[in-house]
């Protein structure tokens, strides 16, 4: 059985993938599997995400222009994301964000974190869903005429704030 | 002696000499998570002086944590191309890790559970590992370093992605947990691909190795999260957690089944390979990953009483080429490997 990817060299390596019930049995040979992302690294491959992406087509999803649009941070081409797989830094998840974000709502079947945000950015973030929750629950005590929890809360309030304007 | 083993020592990291909760079947769990500082080109990208100033940049981050004390830092450019492979035999680095060339380092604990790779993919990839099933604890374990290290350093982060990484099948929490598991059991009775396939869900992989000389080979599967973003570390880690938990009730009710009904022929595989392990001259990789692969089925299904399977984890590890030319101390003759490879094999078992 020839290796997949070269179609030179005998495979003499091959491991079943198994996603969400469809099997793919891949077959290399000792040098592509080297350099293979899937043997190479834990991680899935992007480039066949970019071509899983739409199927029905004969061609390539990824016009001429689009591949040409640079990031202007770092600037790698779109077109050279696609062959490698890989985003030259983290201005380009903004530049490229519409066509970066269907395909992370296909690997990951969602588009937005809730995960655990970083403990130095953690200050803004964690202020801000601070607020909003005690505000809320602001409301809630005044509504249910428990004045003095009202007034905790209000002085919490007016602590964050605070605390963002000198930032 | 390579400058590698100077620092590191000889002896596979002490996380194997521990088996760990079923560690019949389980072999490792193991988190990392992959983050990048902000305004630096993720490491691909990034030419050498940018590599070397990420390098400089997270060296001086983790030498400022107070837990992080014990790390040993080893710069790649000293490493030659078999000493980086040992480390990535020995789980200590992933394999793009030790493939990948440009500025790169690793910091080490000296028990191997612990490593800090830099410039890998991603600008740091943290990654706990530990022997059986213990996945909540390694999680528990790169979290808190993760905690540390995010205390002093910036990472690239958004609202809306979570932490970005260098591809985008990593980005949100850029965890990726797996678990390891040995499943000759399910193999033998062939109902391996049905298992497999009842548990292939919530977006996770099972990934069966095999190949020659590229990995751990002989009945070895490894589950890991396919999805990155969208659920939260916890959520992540369970999902792996369960489908883990699953594959190791299915395999424990197909070993009992070889038990029961086809005991003869198990104990003739594992018969042989104590006999060809014993006795041969020479033991090519795959050959030897296959019969540890009986062996260790022999030992769990209390065929075998003489070692324990610590003994055999590690050697499933001491097997591997740059483990044999390193530990060797000396330089070894092409086509001699094989020999090498029978006598370190004899060596770990005569011992008992």
């Amino acid at each position: 059985m020839l290796c997949q990817i070269c179609k030179i060299n005998e495979a003499t390596v091959r491991y079943t993938e198994i996603i969400n019930n469809s099997v793919t049995e891949v077959h290399l040979c000792e040098n592509c599997a080297q350099f293979d992302e899937k043997t190479a690294s834990e991680d899935f491959p992007l480039q066949s995400l970019f071509t899983m992406q739409d199927e029905q087509a004969e061609t390539s999803t990824v016009t001429e222009t689009e591949a040409a649009q640079e990031c202007p941070s770092c600037g790698v081409a779109f077109g050279d994301i696609v062959s490698h797989g890989r985003l030259g830094c983290a201005e380009c998840y903004t530049v490229f964000a519409d066509k970066i974000e269907a395909l992370i709502e296909k690997v990951h079947g969602a588009g937005q974190h809730v995960g655990k945000i970083p403990s130095a950015k953690g200050e803004g973030l964690r202020a801000r869903s601070e607020l909003l929750s005690y505000r809320s629950q602001l409301r809630k005590a005044i509504e249910s005429e428990n004045y003095e929890e009202a007034a905790r809360l209000r002085d919490l309030i007016r602590g964050i704030e605070q605390r963002m304007v000198e930032q | 002696m390579s400058g590698l083993i100077q620092i590191i020592g000889n002896d596979g990291g002490t996380w194997l000499a521990a088996d760990g909760p079923e560690a019949g079947i389980v072999f490792s769990s193991r988190v990392r998570l992959a983050r990048n500082l902000v305004s630096m080109l993720f490491a691909s990208k990034a030419a050498p002086g940018e590599q070397k100033t990420v390098v400089a940049a997270v060296k001086s981050g983790v030498q400022k944590c107070p837990s992080l004390g014990q790390l040993a830092f080893i710069d790649f450019s000293r490493l030659n191309k078999r000493e980086k492979r040992f480390l990535m035999e020995g789980y200590c680095i992933s394999r793009e890790m030790a493939a990948g060339d440009g500025k790169r380092a690793v910091f080490l604990s000296p028990d191997r559970e612990l490593s800090i790779m830099i410039n890998e993919e991603d600008h740091i990839r943290v990654q706990s590992i530990l022997p059986g099933f213990q996945l909540r604890e390694a999680w528990q374990r790169t979290n808190t370093v993760d905690d540390e290290l995010g205390e002093r350093m910036d990472f690239a982060f958004s609202d809306k992605w979570g932490f970005l990484t260098a591809c985008p099948t990593n980005v949100g929490t850029g965890l990726r947990a797996s678990v390891m598991v040995h499943l000759p059991g399910l193999i033998m009775t062939r109902e391996i691909a049905s298992a497999v396939q009842t548990v292939s869900r919530l977006r996770c992989t099972v990934r069966g190795i095999h190949g020659e000389g590229t990995d751990i080979t002989g009945d070895f599967f490894q589950i890991s999260n396919q999805a990155t973003l969208g659920q939260d570390e916890e959520g992540l880690v369970g999902n792996v957690q369960r489908i883990a938990s699953e594959l190791v009730a299915q395999e424990k009710r197909a070993r009992g089944v070889l038990l029961e009904r086809h005991k003869m022929q198990v104990e003739d595989r594992v018969g042989r390979a104590l006999g060809i392990l014993g006795r041969a001259r020479m033991l090519g990789l795959e050959e030897t990953m296959s019969l540890l692969s009986a062996l260790r089925l022999g030992v769990c299904l209390g065929l075998v009483s003489r070692y324990p399977i610590t003994l055999i984890n590690q050697l499933m590890i001491q097997v591997q080429p740059a483990h044999l030319e390193l530990s060797s101390g000396r330089e070894i003759e092409p086509g001699t490997l094989d020999g090498v490879r029978a006598d370190v094999v004899q060596e770990a078992l005569a011992r008992r």
